[in-house]
């Protein structure tokens, strides 16, 4: 990952084809870890974690589209006839045949009504996840020699977040999600209940 | 220049006979093109109470407030007239055919008290029956229901809400007991509570 291939921001690569959709665990910057498990698990009232990127903006910081991203990914059931992308006014949302029939959320045509959000039968997409006015995350790669930083993983009330090196084994209902992020998410297929 | 003014004389001429362009206007009202971008309005007939209009606002000119009481919720949608700068984002993301917000031709907008400036529109809320958390207004869930067609049926949120509107159905008196097992599966429930009884977390 570097300059050359363009911003590391994951959605940046997903719009543009470039999230890795096998990315491999080896050498590289440390990933960053987000446990969805725990932001969904209902402790959680309200994301409220400093963002090193520096919004100023309430409710609306770097994480959500960390969140958005992985949850697309990893959470989301792929329906055949997705009823979000049907609920959708704009069409803003597109099920991409290719790489995992993953959701894609044009953010340049959401109005942030959140139809897709109350039309979704299983409850993945949250609402707070999907704002209007978009930040990326840039998982702060240039920042991280600095003390304190990135500020998401010390503010992190939960303690959802670190950084875990590249080269680790992810444990178990762990996942890599493109070349920065670790994502850990119980299966809906694993479930026993 | 050599010729006398042909043009302005040709005008002194015809407005002999037509009348000025110019409105009567102080002792007439002034009637505005159709198009004239004045201030915008809600429309209580179309407003499904999305909010994307209040997402969208480049001036933060549209706020709400979610008031829970009594087991009745009510969303109040402020739009901040002296804020508003009449850009119309508003009305091109309005998601109820561009009519839920729309720029009227209202132009005479000369007021004293700034406190009063703004102009607001009530839409009913539903709430979850497990968590009491608002889910999204009643209406939206109701447009939502009707653009998904059938594929409503999936969702007890959207088909319920369909339901008590046509009548058909009444309120679950089952929904005060939180069970965390499949009969909460079956309730008016936001995405989060959705999603831990499907996911049975």
């Amino acid at each position: 990952m570097g300059v050359e291939s363009g911003m590391p921001t994951c959605a940046e690569q997903f719009h543009h084809n470039r999230l890795n959709p096998a990315p491999k665990i080896e050498k590289g910057p440390a990933r960053l870890f987000i446990d969805l498990d725990r932001c969904a698990s209902g402790e959680c009232s309200g994301c409220r974690l400093k963002c090193s990127y520096g919004s100023t903006e309430k409710n609306n910081n770097g994480i959500f589209s960390v969140a958005e991203l992985a949850t697309f990914v990893l959470v989301c059931r792929k329906c055949e006839e997705a009823h979000c992308v049907k609920a959708c006014p704009v069409e803003a949302l597109e099920r991409r045949d290719e790489a995992g029939k993953v959701l894609v959320r044009h953010n340049l045509r959401c109005v942030g009504c959140k139809s897709c959000s109350h039309a979704c039968p299983y409850g993945t997409i949250f609402p707070e996840n999907l704002p209007f006015l978009v930040h990326n995350c840039d998982f702060c790669l240039d920042r991280r020699n600095k003390k304190n930083e990135p500020l998401c993983i010390a503010t992190c009330p939960l303690g959802a977040l670190r950084l875990v090196p590249a080269d680790k084994e992810p444990g178990e209902n762990t996942y890599p999600v493109g070349d920065n992020l670790l994502v850990h998410s119980t299966h809906w297929r694993n479930e026993k209940a | 220049m050599k010729l006398p003014k042909i043009r302005e004389l040709l005008e002194a001429v015809k407005a002999l006979v037509v009348g000025p362009y110019t409105s009567r206007f102080p002792r007439k009202p002034h009637v505005p093109f159709k198009s004239f971008r004045g201030q915008p309005q809600f429309n209580e007939d179309f407003c499904v109470g999305c909010l994307a209009c209040e997402e969208v606002c480049p001036a933060g000119a549209i706020g709400h407030n979610d008031a829970v009481s009594g087991g009745k919720a009510v969303r109040t949608i402020y739009h901040y007239t002296d804020t508003c700068i009449f850009c119309g984002e508003c009305e091109a993301a309005c998601i109820a055919d561009h009519k839920g917000i729309k720029l009227s031709t209202e132009w005479d907008l000369a007021f004293f008290d700034r406190n009063r400036a703004f102009e607001s529109i009530d839409r009913d809320l539903v709430t979850c029956e497990r968590c009491g958390a608002v889910v999204a207004a009643r209406r939206h869930l109701q447009w939502i229901t009707d653009r998904l067609g059938e594929l409503a049926f999936s969702s007890p949120t959207l088909y319920q809400t369909k339901l008590k509107e046509l009548g058909l159905i009444d309120d679950n008196p089952a929904a005060v007991h939180r069970e965390n097992a499949r009969s909460d599966r079956l309730k008016t429930l936001c995405a989060h509570c959705r999603r831990q009884t499907t996911a049975g977390a």
